[in-house]
């Protein structure tokens, strides 16, 4: 058997909390997988979000942590068996954007199942990262939805089957995190507008040259004081 | 395909001067395919030894008069067959074992290959960007894969020629969603560049060790994985940093750690694109950049679609 890296799913928290179904491998070395409603099969997943809490629950070796999306939260827990992570949370302060691989674990309650993440590694992030992984995690769950409403993989069919998904819900999650990404890039180019501006209110060509000649004489007579 | 076997047999003992009955190879082949189910590969080699014994030659008699044929790596496609090869050094990877002495990937103008220098054959170091010849070298399957395995009685010689090498050109983009701990500023064998752990070399003992500056990690796009080594240029491309300023950081902070962690800040779950050819799960970098902005046209067809 070759040994093949799991590959890290993009799914939006919302989707990952109303995940239950797990699929168990062969024996009990094989991967186990959550399979979420539109039919992502995740052992391990990427986020770029927001860091919201981080809570010690056990003499800094334990930590219960919540990182943002535009659509929820994803709970997680980092303890000694995750050292890097445990190592990079020692320097994150809620709230900040961090980026985040994990691997995947369920909670069995009696009532229901708890998805949670245990990040592998967690490290500082920034606003470019989160609107680039809100954009590429929107076009795959578009893709899986597109699938399943084709019913054109055997993933698709089984979610179906077993969460008995409706996709318009799915299409809508997406449509407002895309909406908020706009949203916020046109704020950001508004910003950058305004300055731009007030730029060109302010100077004249020829303004520039005269501001550091002035600014260079000053200096000169400030130089020839000095002694 | 049996009787490709039994020619190629009967063909290694003519080239060896001794003759041999082809019915005789054909029934004892027969009886370990056919009726033992032996695998093919070790039937042949059964049935060689066997023919060796009868004749009473030692086995490297039968190699060493032999030329082996000279292929393109693109020919290759069975294991067990001694070939000759004109290979330029793409990449050398770490060796996972004693017993191998360096393993990494060759080159020539129709692919590139999979090559392990066995310790026991007891050959010289070889090293990334040079061109060799291969001779009498085995053909092997490893994993699905093929590959050639350098052993006691294959040459490696240098040649002067520069093989220029054939690779599949992609372009990706995805997140750094790993970083191994291997990584940073890191120090290697002079002799034969491996990275040392505590300025030990595997091969060659206790060495001063030459600094380098790289990052092993995985780019993963949500669909395949990638492993990727940034080397010194592809950081300083990126970060700004080189192996000098890493080594001063080091030397401030009294922590080579810090280099690492000084690097993770600045890549790990960064969007990169990367230009560069594929290699089963390698990606051999050409060209990385950080992604710096989003594709809003991408953005206003989601938009339309959902």
């Amino acid at each position: 058997m070759t040994f093949r890296r799991e590959v890290a799913r993009r799914i939006f928290a919302r989707e990952f909390r109303e995940s239950s179904h797990i699929i168990k491998g062969d024996d009990r070395y094989s991967p186990q997988y959550l399979l979420t409603p539109t039919g992502a099969r995740c052992n391990r997943i990427f986020v770029v979000g927001t860091l919201l809490e981080k809570e010690d629950r056990g003499d800094g070796e334990f930590w219960r942590i919540r990182i943002a999306d535009p659509t929820g939260s994803f709970s997680g827990f980092i303890g000694r068996y995750q050292p890097e992570a445990l190592n990079s949370l020692a320097d994150l302060e809620p709230p900040q954007y961090v980026a985040v691989t994990a691997k995947i674990s369920v909670f069995q309650g009696e009532t229901r199942t708890l998805p949670s993440i245990r990040p592998e590694e967690i490290s500082a992030s920034d606003s470019l990262s989160r609107d680039l992984w809100v954009i590429e995690t929107a076009r795959q769950t578009l893709n899986r939805i597109l699938a399943m409403e084709a019913l054109s993989t055997e993933d698709a069919k089984l979610a179906r089957e077993i969460y008995g998904t409706d996709t318009s819900i799915y299409r809508e999650m997406v449509r407002n995190a895309l909406e908020i990404i706009k949203g916020e890039l046109e704020f950001d180019r508004e910003v950058e507008k305004d300055k731009v501006e007030e730029k060109v209110e302010k100077k004249v060509p020829g303004d520039e040259i005269i501001e550091d000649l002035e600014k260079f004489l000053e200096e000169e007579e400030f130089d020839l004081s000095d002694i | 395909m049996m009787d490709d076997h039994v020619r190629r047999i009967r063909s290694r003992f003519e080239s060896a001067g001794y003759q041999i009955d082809e019915d005789e190879i054909r029934r004892r082949l027969n009886l370990l395919i056919n009726e033992f189910k032996v695998p093919v590969n070790e039937a042949v080699r059964s049935v060689t030894n066997y023919f060796l014994k009868e004749l009473d030659l030692s086995p490297d008699k039968l190699v060493a008069k032999r030329e082996s044929p000279e292929v393109k790596i693109s020919e290759i496609d069975e294991p067990g067959r001694w070939v000759t090869v004109r290979v330029k050094i793409v990449q050398l990877w770490e060796s996972e074992s004693e017993n191998i002495s360096q393993v990494g990937l060759a080159g020539d103008e129709t692919g590139t290959i999979k090559f392990v220098i066995w310790r026991k054959s007891g050959k010289p170091s070889v090293e990334e960007g040079k061109s060799y010849v291969f001779s009498n070298v085995v053909t092997d399957s490893f994993m699905g894969r093929m590959q050639i395995n350098i052993n006691k009685l294959s040459e490696i010689q240098e040649i002067e020629e520069d093989i220029q090498v054939a690779s599949s050109q992609i372009e990706i983009v995805g997140a750094l969603v790993a970083i191994q701990s291997n990584s940073g500023l890191i120090t290697r064998c002079p002799e034969c560049t491996r990275v040392l752990s505590k300025n030990i070399c595997p091969e060659h003992g206790k060495v001063e060790g030459v600094y380098d500056l790289r990052i092993k990690g995985v780019v993963d796009n949500g669909e395949s994985v990638f492993e990727v080594i940034l080397n010194e240029e592809n950081l300083k491309h990126l970060t700004g940093m080189d192996v000098e300023s890493a080594k001063k950081m080091a030397e401030e902070t009294l922590d080579r750690s810090s280099v690492l962690d000084y690097l993770k800040n600045l890549l790990f779950g960064r969007y990169l694109k990367i230009s560069g050819a594929r290699l089963g799960r390698y990606l051999l970098v050409n060209q990385v950049d950080f992604i710096t902005s989003v594709d809003t046209e991408e953005l206003e067809k989601l938009l339309e679609v959902v």
